[in-house]
Order: C-alpha cells, then sequence, then structure tokens
C-alpha cells in the first residue's frame, strides 16, 4: 500500500512536471507576439515649418490625410499602415531570436523585405 | 619553415585587425548617429528656397526615399552643378496648432530659369515606418 502510495505520489509529480515543461518546448511570443508598436492611424508626417532665422519657410505634410481635427468631428484614418506608400522607399530588415526548446538552443532568424 | 608559417599567421591576423578596425572607422555610430547627425544639422533649416512652383501656388515638396543624402541642384553658369546635403525628413509628431501649410511671400518660376531650385520642387526625405 505504502509503495502503491509513494509510486501514484511519484506518477503524479511526473505529470505535473511535463505540464509545467511543456509549455516552454514551443517557441513563445515576447511581449505577446507584439513586434512593433501600435501605429497611430490618424496622424500624419510633416515637415515643421521654420518662423524666424536666416531660413524662414513653410511646413510640409506628407499625407493630404488624416488631418489634424477636433475630437468631435469625423475622422479619416489608415485602415492598414504597413502599405503605406513610405513603407516601399527602403528595404526593411528585423533580426528575430527566440528560445527554441529547454536546451538552451535558439533560433535566428534575419529577415529582409521592401 | 615555421618561422615562415608564424609570419604568414602574424600578417593574417594583422589584416583581420586593420579590417575590423577600418571597418568600425567607416561606419563612426552607425545608422543612428548618421540619423541624429542629420536631424540636428536640418532642425533650423527650410526645405524650400525663395521660389514656389506656380502649378501649385506653393513650393512642392518631392519624396524621396529616407537612404538618400544628398541632392544635385543644376544651373546656368558657374557653377553649373551643386551636391547639397540633404536633412529635411517628414517626421511624425504634429508641429502643432500653428502649422499652417499656406504660402509666404515667395516668387513664382521666372519665365528664363536659371536653376533648378526656381521650379519650386525640393525634395524631403521619406520617414523611417513603423514597420
Amino acid at each position: 500500500m505504502t509503495i502503491r502510495t509513494s509510486l501514484l505520489t511519484v506518477m503524479n509529480g511526473l505529470v505535473m512536471l511535463a505540464s509545467l515543461f511543456s509549455a516552454s518546448a514551443y517557441a513563445n511570443p515576447i511581449n505577446g507576439g507584439v513586434e512593433a508598436p501600435i501605429p497611430d492611424v490618424f496622424s500624419n508626417y510633416y515637415h515643421p515649418p521654420n518662423r524666424a532665422g536666416a531660413y524662414p519657410g513653410v511646413g510640409a505634410q506628407l499625407y493630404v490625410a488624416p488631418q489634424p481635427v477636433p475630437a468631435r468631428v469625423g475622422h479619416t484614418w489608415v485602415t492598414y499602415p504597413p502599405f503605406m506608400p513610405h513603407e516601399f522607399l527602403y528595404q526593411h530588415r528585423r533580426r528575430y531570436i527566440r528560445c527554441a526548446g529547454a536546451t538552451g538552443m535558439r533560433t535566428d532568424v534575419r529577415a529582409y523585405w521592401w | 619553415m615555421r618561422t615562415t608559417w608564424l609570419m604568414l599567421c602574424g600578417r593574417i591576423m594583422a589584416v583581420a585587425l586593420l579590417s575590423v578596425a577600418f571597418a568600425e572607422i567607416v561606419e563612426a555610430g552607425g545608422h543612428h548617429a548618421t540619423e541624429k547627425r542629420y536631424f540636428l544639422r536640418g532642425r533650423n533649416k527650410s526645405w524650400h528656397s525663395g521660389w514656389y512652383n506656380p502649378a501649385a501656388g506653393r513650393p512642392v515638396p518631392l519624396v524621396v526615399p529616407p537612404t538618400a543624402e544628398f541632392v544635385s541642384e543644376y544651373s546656368w553658369g558657374v557653377p553649373s552643378s551643386r551636391v547639397m546635403p540633404l536633412y529635411q525628413q517628414f517626421r511624425k509628431p504634429y508641429p502643432g496648432a500653428g502649422y499652417q501649410p499656406g504660402s509666404r511671400p515667395l516668387m513664382p518660376t521666372p519665365d528664363q530659369p536659371s536653376d533648378t531650385v526656381q521650379f519650386g520642387v525640393h525634395a524631403i526625405r521619406g520617414p523611417w515606418g513603423s514597420y
């Protein structure tokens, strides 16, 4: 009886250990899987004006919309910022490093796209 | 023979060290240092000249890739061409409530332009995106 109880305890411990370490066998995303800061879809890109000094000048904005408007009026926004035209002006590169398994291995991926 | 081999190894090591040092000197702080330098030098400079584009009624920004560093300008006379650093770049924060993309007293393109800046089209680097 005592041997059976101890065997059951050991088996239970093994099952609990397996359930604990099974989660680390997968590549869990870091930071909830969010790789980039959440974009502000209601903002535009600007070049500020210079009012004084040796080089006075007017401002400029990159896109015709969205415009800065009061909060109580209708808004325009960018539905998918990765497809904004300025994203295609340069080569993007990212490096993803993730733990792969409990043995200290890791996956190192370099990604390039335009 | 052994001495020759050791000398060869030493030369290879010296070449490797010199190449690494040269690469670090050329890099000079990397991409972020260059971006900061361009930002600081372009803070108090206007992106346009004293002429506006008659078709648009204002200076027209020409969006170029953010990797561009210089812009070429051409003119009659001497010098007939200039290579100017391109500091200006579109950025995210809204310049403020006083921001007005309106016009200032600028000159239109003359009938016989003598310089490419008189066409009123000026390059501004596009922004580094979030993706």
